[in-house]
């Protein structure tokens, strides 16, 4: 052992005292009047029997169906429509241009709201990957709510530009000028 | 845009030209964007494909993400031909730390060591990682905030299943009762499979 591995050299410390312990129990004399005490041996059996049902469940696992080996998906070849597939790259001044015409729409609704909410960039954050998580696609717009101010906008706008920035969201426009639409990142 | 329309082999090009399995919802989603149809049209053009292809040896199957198009059992002797290379061969250890996170799940490294009784090997986690069978679904709130893995449906959909029930029952192993008998009958047989004694001999 060139490294000293502490963990390691503690497992078979606790293991060959264990066994000590288990050996010199078994040396001693028995008397009827401790029937009740556990035999030394039985956490040591349990442990290997709980090991035993894994080990053998892992070999039933082992011979189930398997891809690759047993099962065969069939597939066609779909070369010829790769090259629709490659999304055109967003430009950030498409997504501003798309921006304002939310701020127009959102000047339709703009009567007079004076409330003040506090508004956190992360909080909104969370509620658009909420509202996407289930879905494929939200349009681009739906994640606005028009109801809200300016600045309502304008941090929800920071929260989509903040979770592209970490990779959390893609943001994809099939065609010029269509919609853009939202798509989750994140693993189900 | 597609004239004469026909569910059913549309259904059947999508789940052919599709690399993953493809749900009923999802199928719907994607056709009813230019198509007038219902979930229900779906399932039964799926059934009516199931149909279609017992006279053929390609057969539509069920797994956790949805339903993809396989060959059937009865020519894979020639498929075994075709693939032999590429079939991936995989350790006990790794099955068997795969099975603890399946049965087990959600786990952290510690509870399959307590099992195994021995230290997980990194890259049997990594190779789970990468295959996309196992993931960290949360951090259990104990000291260290140790990582919780869980198997996915990319597990499921590789072993041809579609929930986690399907897989083989736990065995129950009786604790023996009188020890004296029991060791000395498996205490041959069992010493060389435990990586727990395997390790104290070494």
């Amino acid at each position: 052992m060139k490294e000293l591995e502490l963990e390691l050299a503690g497992e078979y410390l606790l293991m060959a005292a264990m066994l000590a312990e288990i050996k010199s129990r078994l040396l001693l004399p028995i008397f009827e009047e401790i029937e009740d005490e556990e035999d030394p041996r039985a956490e040591l059996v349990r442990r290997l029997l709980e090991y035993e049902r894994y080990r053998k469940v892992s070999e039933e696992i082992n011979e189930l169906d398997r891809v690759e080996r047993d099962i065969y998906p069939s597939s066609v070849e779909t070369g010829q429509f790769e090259q629709p597939l490659i999304l055109p790259d967003i430009q950030l001044k498409e997504l501003v241009f798309s921006f304002q015409e939310v701020l127009k729409k959102a000047e339709m609704f703009s009567t007079l709201h004076f409330t003040k909410e506090p508004l956190s960039v992360k909080e909104r954050m969370i509620m658009i990957l909420e509202k996407i998580e289930n879905e494929d696609f939200v349009k681009f717009e739906e994640l606005f709510n028009f109801e809200e101010q300016k600045i309502g906008l304008v941090v929800t706008f920071l929260a989509i530009l903040e979770l592209m920035k970490e990779l959390l969201i893609e943001i994809v426009q099939a065609e010029e000028f269509g919609t853009i639409h939202v798509k989750t990142l994140i693993e189900k | 845009m597609i004239t004469d329309f026909n569910l059913k082999n549309t259904i059947e090009a999508l789940l052919l030209s599709s690399d993953e399995p493809l749900s009923a919802d999802k199928l719907y989603k994607i056709i009813s964007n230019k198509e007038r149809i219902t979930k229900a049209d779906i399932l039964d053009s799926i059934k009516e494909l199931e149909d279609d292809y017992e006279s053929k040896e390609i057969e539509v199957s069920r797994v956790a993400s949805g339903y993809r198009i396989q060959a059937k059992k009865s020519i894979n002797d020639y498929l075994n031909i075709i693939f032999a290379e590429k079939t991936p061969r995989y350790s006990r250890a790794l099955m068997e730390t795969l099975s603890i996170i399946a049965y087990k799940q959600p786990v952290t490294r510690g509870d399959i060591e307590a099992i195994r009784g021995v230290s997980v090997s990194s890259s049997i986690m990594r190779t789970l990682s990468d295959r996309n069978w196992i993931k960290i679904i949360g951090y259990r709130d104990v000291p260290g905030k140790p990582a919780m893995f869980s198997t996915t449906s990319e597990f499921l959909n590789y072993f041809g299943l579609e929930r986690l029930d399907e897989l083989p029952d736990l065995p129950d192993i009786k604790e023996p009762q009188n020890l004296d008998l029991e060791l000395d009958d498996q205490s041959s047989n069992q010493n060389k499979e435990n990586p727990i004694t395997e390790s104290m001999l070494n």
